[in-house]
């Protein structure tokens, strides 16, 4: 059982020469780096909006980070989640151009979404809150993230959490689409984040 | 012996049906085309209040039928005539659960649930796919035009009863009891 999840960034003194040589022989193989401290494949980002109303289904396909979990040492652990706002799926494709736009996303300036924990506390057992910076449309604001941490015999543990949002805090649908009839203002987002490195429980 | 005449509650339906049909079914045709927009959100919306509104009304109308006779034929009507209008009427009857629910299942498979005049959560009745959202899609166009079609025949046969014949077959459905007139 490893108490470290995942530490390329965060090295203890004793342990950096032989990291160094074994960054060295994973740079040799790169399917031994893992640069993003979980598995993309295997972790979503969805959210629900609603319109009229009617709850509609999104998630984003891609999206990068860094996650450095220690369920012993919470204060220790650190997420910073990059999504790029550009592969939004809502199984529309004249929507998905949509908020592509200046009204919405405006991706063309503002490609990413970003959260960058600040500090990350146990809330209870495989319970924890992130707190964070969450930047969309260059409009940076806090975020606090409850987050539950699951685990399997023999397979990665899984964090994950949900949030509200509301979409007028980052400009996001603006002009017309202020109208919060038609698009309702709060935005619930779902993450699950399978992380590398956390089998064998 | 007292000719027969379609009940108030039977002519109500029958006319706010096709009141309603009369806006959804242009509406349907343009709301694909409109850009995307809060209004359009707004009409497609609308447009499947409107066709479970159709639903509803249907079901209360065969109901209605099943215990109130229509009346009978003109007498003198030729009987391949009365046929024709009885197959086309059954098929008009059909269509107006069919298309709804068409309507209604492509909304589902689209992935867009519907909650009735923003009170009741309808079920989805199929789950997301973007290949039978497609399918439903061009299904519900295509039958809506059998129904135009079909509507058109009913309107064209109404006139000309009307007109040509002179019967009261069209009378018979603005009025409850002519002959109190």
């Amino acid at each position: 059982m490893t108490p470290y999840l995942y530490l390329p960034h965060r090295l203890r003194p004793l342990r950096r020469r032989w990291m160094a040589a074994s960054l060295a022989f994973a740079a040799l193989s790169p399917a031994l780096v893992q640069a993003a401290g979980f598995a993309a494949d295997k972790s979503e980002i969805t959210f629900v909006s609603k319109q009229m109303g009617v709850e509609l289904q999104g998630r984003f396909r891609h999206f990068d980070g860094d996650i450095v979990f220690k369920p012993a040492d919470p204060a220790g652990s650190r997420a910073r989640i990059e999504v790029d706002l550009a592969s939004i799926d809502l199984g529309a494709p004249d929507s998905e151009q949509e908020v592509k736009g200046k009204d919405w996303f405006l991706v063309a300036s503002y490609p990413k979404g970003v959260f960058q924990s600040t500090q990350i506390r146990a809330k209870g057992p495989d319970h924890f809150e992130a707190q964070g910076k969450f930047t969309l449309k260059g409009i940076t604001r806090d975020l606090t993230v409850p987050i539950v941490v699951h685990h399997a015999a023999g397979k990665p543990d899984v964090a994950e959490g949900s949030f509200v949002m509301k979409r007028t805090d980052f400009n996001i649908g603006q002009g017309v689409w202020a109208d919060p009839d038609a698009v309702a203002i709060d935005v619930a987002v779902k993450f699950k984040f399978t992380l590398i490195g956390s089998a064998g429980k | 012996m007292a000719e027969r005449h379609f009940t108030r509650t039977a002519i109500a339906l029958h006319w706010v049906t096709a009141l309603i049909i009369a806006g959804a079914f242009p509406v349907g045709l343009l709301m694909g085309d409109m850009p995307i927009s809060p209004l359009r959100i707004k009409v497609f919306v609308w447009h499947k209040w409107a066709g479970i509104t159709v639903l509803l009304l249907s079901s209360l109308r065969l109901m209605w039928r099943a215990t109130h006779a229509a009346p009978d034929a003109p007498a003198g009507m030729a009987v391949w005539q009365h046929r024709v209008s009885q197959v086309v009427q059954w098929l008009t009857y059909g269509l107006l659960f069919i298309v709804p629910l068409t309507g209604w299942m492509y909304s589902s498979a689209a992935g867009y649930g519907v909650i009735y005049l923003n009170l009741v959560k309808l079920p989805d009745l199929v789950s997301r796919n973007k290949e039978l959202a497609d399918q439903l899609k061009a299904l519900h166009e295509t039958l809506n035009w059998v129904l135009f079609s079909l509507v058109a025949l009913h309107v064209a046969a109404a006139l000309k009863h009307h007109f040509i014949d002179k019967d009261t077959v069209l009378l018979r459905m603005l009025r409850s009891s002519p002959k109190e007139q």
